[in-house]
């Protein structure tokens, strides 16, 4: 007998007992089923039952193949996609990783429990289909491990874009006045997107004065100081006039050991003296009202 | 021909918008004919629209600042116009000091009492 002809024959046999044990299994699944999950309340017994036998029919459909191990086939891509779905339905009831890898070790546990009972199959038969088996379980562990880790980079790549939109809250806080708080570090690709924001927004806003305030900035060093000047540079070739506002005692002191010269900046001491100072250069005036 | 159009807007400027054909590497020969016309019109402010240039490189710049020496030098000041926000972005890593010339958005945008 061939390699091949023996693999298929394993792949036979492991068939042949699901068919016949299918009935058992289920059993198992019933009765053990709630124990898989930490959290009991993640999958109900009906759900977990149901899940089993889809996994069992698709394993019974890669089985058929000839090289059930080959992970570009259609029939292991189906077991796969079924395996990312059920990842996605138990990560959004709070589960983790551990939990279906938990769950695909207990299905190869009952499938070995059903092989132990039957005594009649021979060594080599019983080693060739734990082998297989355990090629194709850790397959779709891997599969698994694959699916969290797609999902985490999702959710990751989603935070820092949340981050971005929090870190740039340009707005416009009068007609042709555009305020930007800086906050934590100015380094070189949040200068980027920064830079690249409060342009496009001076251009859309037709703003003519920026208060850019670095309140929360905690540490300046040569290359911040230079990410700023370059920045009111970029809205002076905009048309507007930049003014800085919020530089800290330290941060003043710092500028100065540094040698840089703020001397083409406009700056004030506070946010509000930097709005009146915007608003002097637009000709508005600002009264409280009182005739 | 000069390839850029020269259109005196109100009293005492000037707009500038530069035609695709304008070639800033052959820039010397186009300064006389500016000078003439900011001299013809007794021109204060000259505007010099940007909307359509999509890059300023060294030489664009080089240029740029050519027409802003030659403003000087007859008394009227040089006021870029319309810089589009990725060339603003990208001049600033150009400039080695302060931005040397007012920029502005619109025309009537420019302050004559702010330096």
């Amino acid at each position: 007998m061939t390699p091949a002809q023996a693999e298929i024959s394993i792949n036979q046999f492991l068939i042949e007992q699901i068919k016949l044990k299918i009935g058992g299994m289920s059993d198992v699944v019933e009765r053990r089923g709630h124990t898989i999950f930490v959290d009991t309340n993640l999958m109900s017994k009906d759900e977990i039952t149901d899940m089993t036998l889809e996994f069992l029919e698709l394993l019974v459909t890669l089985l058929q193949q000839d090289h059930p191990t080959d992970r570009s086939s259609p029939e292991f891509k189906a077991l796969a996609q079924f395996i990312t779905s059920v990842a996605g339905q138990i990560r959004v009831r709070g589960a983790h990783m551990e939990e279906l890898v938990r769950y695909i070790m207990f299905i190869q546990r009952i499938f070995l429990e059903a092989l132990e009972e039957d005594k009649g199959v021979s060594f080599s038969r019983a080693r060739g289909a734990l082998l297989l088996l355990a090629s194709i379980f850790n397959e779709t562990m891997l599969e698994v491990f694959h699916s969290y880790l797609k999902e985490n980079e999702r959710t990751i790549t989603a935070q820092q874009e949340e981050l971005k939109q929090i870190s740039t809250p340009i707005t416009s806080i009068w007609d042709g006045v555009l305020t930007l708080p800086i906050i934590g570090t100015l380094d070189s690709s949040r200068t980027m997107v920064v830079m690249e924001r409060l342009l496009t927004r001076i251009e859309a806003d037709r703003a003519r004065a920026v208060v850019m305030d670095v309140t929360g900035v905690m540490t300046v060093d040569s290359q911040v100081s230079h990410h700023l000047i370059q920045m009111t540079r970029a809205i002076r070739l905009m048309g507007a006039q930049a003014i800085l506002t919020g530089i800290r005692p330290d941060i003043a002191r710092a500028l100065t050991s540094l040698n840089i010269d703020l001397g083409d900046v406009t700056t004030r001491a506070t946010l509000s003296d930097g709005l009146k100072e915007a608003f002097r250069l637009l000709n508005i005036h600002v009264s409280d009202g009182v005739a | 021909m000069l390839p850029m159009h020269l259109t005196p807007i109100g009293s005492g400027a000037i707009l500038v918008e530069p035609a695709d054909a304008l070639d800033p590497a052959a820039s010397e020969q186009y300064l006389v004919t500016l000078a003439a016309a900011i001299q013809r019109h007794g021109a204060h402010t000259l505007f010099y629209d940007l909307r359509h240039v999509p890059v300023i490189d060294e030489v664009y710049y080089g240029w740029l600042m050519a027409v802003h020496r030659v403003c000087s030098v007859l008394g009227a000041e040089f006021v870029p116009l319309h810089i589009r926000p990725a060339v603003a972005f990208a001049l600033t890593h150009q400039l080695t000091g302060p931005v040397p010339f007012r920029c502005v958005a619109e025309v009537e945008y420019l302050d004559p009492k702010r330096p």
